[in-house]
């Protein structure tokens, strides 16, 4: 039984010894570098623009601007293409532009044959600007008068408003409190250790070959098309290893720009390599969010009615836009399913750094909000919160209103149960009665969250799988689904071995992306893909088992009902005996003269189906006063996925995702000047991810249910943990200190305004210096 | 202009002409074809291209492929021998520490030489001891766990 | 990101260093651990045509201890200062400063003398060379001259270093018994962190009866250097140490020593408010250690 094992990694030791290749490891011969020149204003258009310079520059091959490149806008998003208007990406970006909407907007691009004469030409060409003011603050945004920071178009990108659950006035009329919150979250960002990176050229056949750190290769190969207005046949994008994406990469940033380049340099190979700081500052990051709500809640505890109202800033261009406040609004109906709620989002242009997709999209700045909107709404009627969400919380079996599907699988109630006894709630929430007052305070909090398993209905699901049998007994398999770090590839092959009953290690899962051999998978995002290729693979992986048996029934005259597959041999189901092993069956099938071939099956599914998740974060602070500092000293993420696969990668998806949780709850966040855009911290040093240093140990559990829409009962779980961290460590802030801080990050800079305002810093008697 | 140098890395000894402006990550990796050492951020912010320097490890971003003259420079390409991988990556396998993989090399090297300065560190120490080592994947769990488990 | 170019020296001698910085002028610059200068040549930040490198000149990498006074060379890595014996028992609070500079792989690289060059008002080592009022020898090719720290940090990222001088290293006298130290630094991370802000004490008292005989202040990122806190040291002389005087002190150095800027790494008034934490912690801890705690 492969499924539920922590097999080991298909790829670890070709990590662990240095030789797993990245795209910066494949070097092609006189390859070119392309660097870009970027705007050093925020708002504003180019008036004038003079390359001279740069062309004088040793080394120089070729500088482009803005007036060089195809005229047709297209849209950056890593999602399928949509059928339907209603759910059509944005198209408004250019290879380069005239028009600056943020500080490193791309004016021109200077190709050479070194870095170094890259870099110095880009800086030598000289761009002068007519500058507008930067549109940053909401309200500036929204005015009356503001310019649209694309002309021609709204700044408000997006705007949706659903109800579920019945009359959300009349719920709010008939409740005994109503709370409201105003929350905020800052701009963070993905930090995968490998920065964007990619290079083009023209192969024999003149096709262009991109090789990039992608997590979307399929999704790139069209949107590149659409950009150079090409077939997409005559593109070819290959992913190798990849350094890390969390949606970052779920964007297509970089290659249309290099299949443009090489087709303008005849086919020669062109590079971009960005720098950490264009990749901070000029790649995606996470929407900032308003979100203003209102809870309606009964002196027993129910809760009966919410009201939110979004204000997400998509930054200077749409990429995933409105799409990441729809998406994260709609988690919440999976949450609490019974109340009558309400949501109004709107999504706004802002002369800002471009947000995109980042794990959990959308949904860890809705959930903070309601999480500690709930916890408000608690404290309000003097109930336990671990209680008060018991209450409320989904259970197996509860409709979700807003998609009208019944919950076929959640374990949230003994997620809560299982977190509550981890971090000994109820004794110390006693103990730490006396650690409310003075300089050191004690405090528990606790969140919960609900994901989905992919993007249906909103955009297709399909997943592509073939698989085939070697001549000595393996089989190689190669499914659209992409392996970004997180483990797709290993559990993958623990699936097929599971349905072929062959060992994992004759399950060979080829390695890298390539959309001219691949099957068609959209890739890499939603925490689609365990899931949504668990069909692909569960129905290919039995086509293929069905092909071997009725090879083995032709060689030894049998009935393949008789024979079955285990641990890769032939048995006689009858008599348990084995018949022949898999090598003996596959040199039959390649080489007998008359019977058999190779035995392969290929599928391509679509899932239209998505299973809900669930899981909570509890955590326990100490909070020191004087010095503004929150200290996390235990944290568990306890979480409902359905099925585990791989239990230690999958503890690995869970602390990965509550360590960036636990960033961007303390310490992650753009430093954004409000009046020029600048951004003061695109780098590792001052963009304060957590280092070894900085986290507490975090702890996991899992709640398995089954969930009966996937092959294997699995449930999606990149994303999810990071959703709750940063709710849990608010509500114990709040209980440590009876202070609401609803901004995050709760960085010290933030817990002293609060602290100072709440008169926490008086220093009177001496007691809080 | 260029000066040739003799380092030493992975026990084979180079005799290798390098610009004054090369940092020993660009020669390891552009030169000598050593891509197992990483670069993320190439200003010694995030550990990825973690070499071990005449004993003590260091950014290779950081140091300038001239000044290694004379030097001995052990990467993760010298790890493993014939006889299989070394106990520490073998414990990152085993362990569950690798994710995306960018960071490993540089970690793995951390990891090393931070178990043969101290065969016995504290939880305290060996977070201490990798702290230049940046990861976004794990959030360090399963690293600190490999590491933990090769204390003597 | 590539460097420039440059020429690269690698002096095997002060001496040798003194002459090409004497041919070389304000075209050369002395490259020590390279942590920061590297960075910023690759940021395009200085410009440079010389690189001298001067970590391979054996002198400059000795820590001793002679007559009362700790000689610490230039070239002394972050690391080494942190692992001596010496410096650990004698001088706390600079092994806490070099313990606390940016991360294991920094601190393999990084120089005191080093940070001392850049002055930086949040460096590392910096308050706690003030703390124990250290000698900077600044040599040239004629000869020697100290210099007392105070008096070496002239702005952010200027000291009172001449062209034609190298800073060789830093006479400390050593401190006697009764005395304590402590430093602590404050950023958003515990590691790979460039301060907010940071303070360190020195403390010295007569074990007969508690009063402070010797205090002194450090304060780091409040001003255009680290400074000495004087008004606090002020509050505290001869004063019988308690939490109460070192209260006083605390609101002393909040409120008259620093005069702390807004910048995207933290506000004036965080600043400001924290120095006064600070100092009232790292003089309880100096004490503790004073009184042999």
């Amino acid at each position: 039984m492969a499924v539920g094992k922590s097999v080991k990694r298909i790829d670890a030791v070709a990590k662990v010894t240095g030789r797993a290749r990245y795209t910066e490891d494949f070097f092609e011969p006189d390859m070119l570098t392309a660097k870009y020149v970027r705007s050093t204003i925020a708002h504003g258009r180019v008036t004038a623009v003079n390359t001279d310079k740069a062309r004088q520059i040793e080394g120089v091959e070729a500088v482009f601007t803005y007036e060089d490149v195809p005229q047709t806008t297209f849209a950056t998003a890593g999602h399928p293409m949509a059928l339907s208007e209603v759910h059509k990406d944005v198209e408004d970006r250019l290879l380069l532009t005239r028009d600056v909407r943020f500080m490193g907007d791309e004016i021109a691009i200077v190709v050479a044959r070194n870095e170094l004469a890259a870099s110095e030409a880009a800086g030598l060409v000289e761009v002068e600007y007519e500058t507008y003011d930067p549109l940053i603050d909401p309200e500036d945004i929204l005015a009356q008068d503001a310019r649209p920071i694309h002309e021609g178009r709204s700044n408000i990108v997006g705007e949706h408003n659903y109800t579920f659950g019945g009359d959300v006035d009349q719920a709010f009329d008939q409740a005994d409190h109503v709370v409201e919150g105003r929350f905020a979250t800052a701009m963070v960002q993905h930090c995968q250790l490998e920065n964007h990176i990619a290079h083009a050229y023209m192969d024999d056949l003149d096709k262009i070959v991109i090789v990039s750190s992608t997590q979307i290769p399929h999704i790139a190969r069209r949107i590149v098309g659409e950009a150079l207005g090409m077939p997409l046949s005559r593109i070819r994008v290959i992913k190798p290893f990849l350094g890390g994406g969390f949606g970052n990469k779920q964007d297509v940033v970089l290659e249309p720009m290099v299949a443009f380049l090489t087709l303008k340099l005849n086919g020669r190979a062109v590079q971009i390599n960005m720098t950490r700081e264009e990749c901070m500052l000029c790649t995606r990051n996470r929407h900032p969010f308003y979100i203003d709500v209102k809870t309606g809640v009964m002196n027993d505890g129910t809760l009966v009615a919410r009201d939110m109202d979004a204000i997400s800033i998509t930054g200077a261009y749409a990429s995933h836009g409105h799409a990441i406040a729809a998406a994260g609004g709609s988690k919440q109906s999976s949450l609490y399913p019974k109340a009558a709620t309400r949501f109004h989002a709107r999504t706004l242009y802002a002369n800002i750094p471009v947000a995109g997709a980042m794990r959990a999209y959308g949904t860890p700045q809705v959930i903070y909000a309601l999480e500690c909107a709930t916890e408000d709404a608690a404290r309000k009627i003097g109930m336990d919160p671990v209680e008060f969400r018991l209450k409320n919380v989904a259970r197996q079996g509860d409709i979700n209103l807003l998609s009208n599907k019944e919950i076929l699988s959640c374990g949230l109630v003994e997620c809560l149960e299982r977190g509550r006894d981890f971090i000994d709630w109820n004794r110390k929430k006693k103990d730490y009665e006396q650690f409310k007052t003075g300089p050191i305070r004690k405090g528990l909090g606790v969140a919960c969250l609900s994901y989905a398993s992919g993007t249906y209905p909103v955009c297709v699901e399909i997943a592509g799988s073939r698989i085939a049998l070697n001549q000595d007994g393996t089989v190689h398999v190669l499914v659209g689904a992409t392996e970004i770090g997180q483990g797709s590839d290993t559990v993958v092959a623990q699936m097929v071995a599971q349905t072929l009953s062959f060992p994992y290690e004759d399950v060979l899962v080829v390695q890298a992306q390539d959309t001219d051999v691949t099957p068609f998978d959209t890739g890499a995002y939603a925490s689609r893909q365990a899931y949504v290729v668990s069909n692909a693979v569960f129905k290919a992986a039995n086509q293929l088992r069905d092909r071997i048996l009725a090879h083995a029934g032709i060689m030894t005259d049998e009935d393949p009902k008789h024979l079955d597959i285990v641990n890769a041999r032939i048995v006689d189901n009858r008599t348990s005996e084995a018949v022949m092993d898999m090598k003996t069956l596959a040199i039959d099938s390649f080489y007998h003269k008359e019977r058999g071939g190779q035995l392969t099956a290929e599928i391509s599914y679509k899932t239209t189906t998505n299973a809900p998740v669930f899981g909570c974060t509890f955590v326990d602070v100490t909070v020191d006063i004087p010095l503004c500092k929150i200290t996390v000293n235990q944290i568990i993420n306890v979480h409902d996925s359905g099925v585990i696969i791989n239990p230690v990668q999958a503890a690995g998806q869970v602390h990965g995702g509550a360590f960036m949780g636990l960033g961007a709850a303390l310490s992650e966040e753009f430093l954004i000047d409000p009046e020029s855009g600048y951004v003061y911290n695109n780098n590792l040093l001052d963009y304060k991810f957590p280092t070894f240093t900085d986290v507490p140990p975090l702890n996991h559990d899992f709640v398995e249910t089954f969930e009966p829409t996937s092959g294997y009962g699995n449930k999606a779980l990149g994303e999810p943990p990071v959703v709750s961290p940063p709710p849990a460590i608010r509500n114990a802030v709040l209980d440590a200190t009876g202070i609401c801080i609803n901004t995050l990050p709760m960085s010290p800079h933030t817990l002293f305004s609060a602290f100072k305002s709440h008169g926490f810093l008086d220093g009177k008697g001496g007691q809080h210096v | 202009m260029k000066k040739i140098i003799s380092v030493t890395i992975n026990n084979e000894i180079y005799e290798i002409a390098v610009e004054p402006n090369q940092t020993l990550a660009d020669l390891l990796r552009y030169d000598l074809g050593l891509t197992g050492t990483k670069k993320g951020c190439d200003t010694g912010d995030c550990g990825a291209c973690t070499v071990i320097l005449d004993g003590d490890v260091v950014n290779s971003c950081l140091v300038l492929a001239i000044q290694t003259d004379g030097s001995v420079v052990d990467t993760i390409e010298g790890l493993a021998t014939e006889e299989g991988l070394h106990p520490i990556q073998e414990a990152f396998v085993e362990k569950g520490a690798i994710q995306c993989g960018y960071c490993s090399p540089g970690m793995i090297m951390s990891a090393k030489n931070l178990l043969d300065k101290n065969t016995n560190p504290t939880e305290q120490e060996i977070r201490e001891g990798i702290s230049g080592n940046l990861c976004r994947c794990t959030g360090y769990q399963k690293i600190i766990e490999a590491i933990d488990s090769q204390k003597s | 990101m590539l460097l420039p170019r440059f020429d690269f020296h690698d002096p095997a001698s002060v001496q040798e260093a003194l002459d090409l910085k004497k041919t070389y002028r304000e075209n050369a610059r002395i490259l020590a651990g390279g942590t920061d200068l590297l960075v910023h040549l690759k940021k395009d930040l200085v410009s440079v045509e010389h690189l001298i490198s001067v970590t391979k000149i054996d002198e400059l990498l000795k820590i001793e201890e002679k007559g009362g006074d700790i000689t610490i060379g230039a070239c002394v890595t972050m690391a080494s200062l942190a692992a001596s014996g010496l410096i650990g028992e004698k001088l706390p609070a600079l092994k806490q400063g070099a313990q606390s500079l940016g991360n294991h792989l920094i601190r393999n690289k990084a120089t005191i003398g080093g940070n001392a060059c850049n002055a930086s008002p949040a460096g590392d080592t910096l308050c706690a060379l003030l703390i124990y009022d250290a000698a900077v020898i600044l040599q040239n090719s004629e000869g020697a001259r100290e210099v007392p720290v105070s008096d070496f940090f002239v702005g952010p990222g200027k000291s009172c270093i001449n062209d034609d001088e190298l800073l060789t290293g830093f006479r400390i006298a050593v401190p006697p018994a009764g005395s304590g130290a402590d430093y602590i630094q404050l950023g958003k991370r515990k590691s790979s962190e460039i301060n907010v802000v940071n303070v360190a004490s020195y403390i010295e008292i007569d074990p007969a009866n508690q009063n402070i005989l010797n205090a002194r202040i450090a304060l780091g990122s409040v001003a255009p250097t680290p400074i000495r806190g004087a008004k606090a040291e002020q509050v505290l002389a001869g004063k019988t140490a308690d939490d109460t005087v070192f209260f006083e002190a605390a609101e002393a150095a909040r409120r008259d020593d620093c005069k702390p800027i807004d910048d995207f790494r933290g506000t004036a008034g965080y600043r400001q408010a924290m120095i006064g934490v600070l100092t009232r912690r790292t003089l309880a801890a100096a004490l503790a250690q004073a009184q042999g705690k």
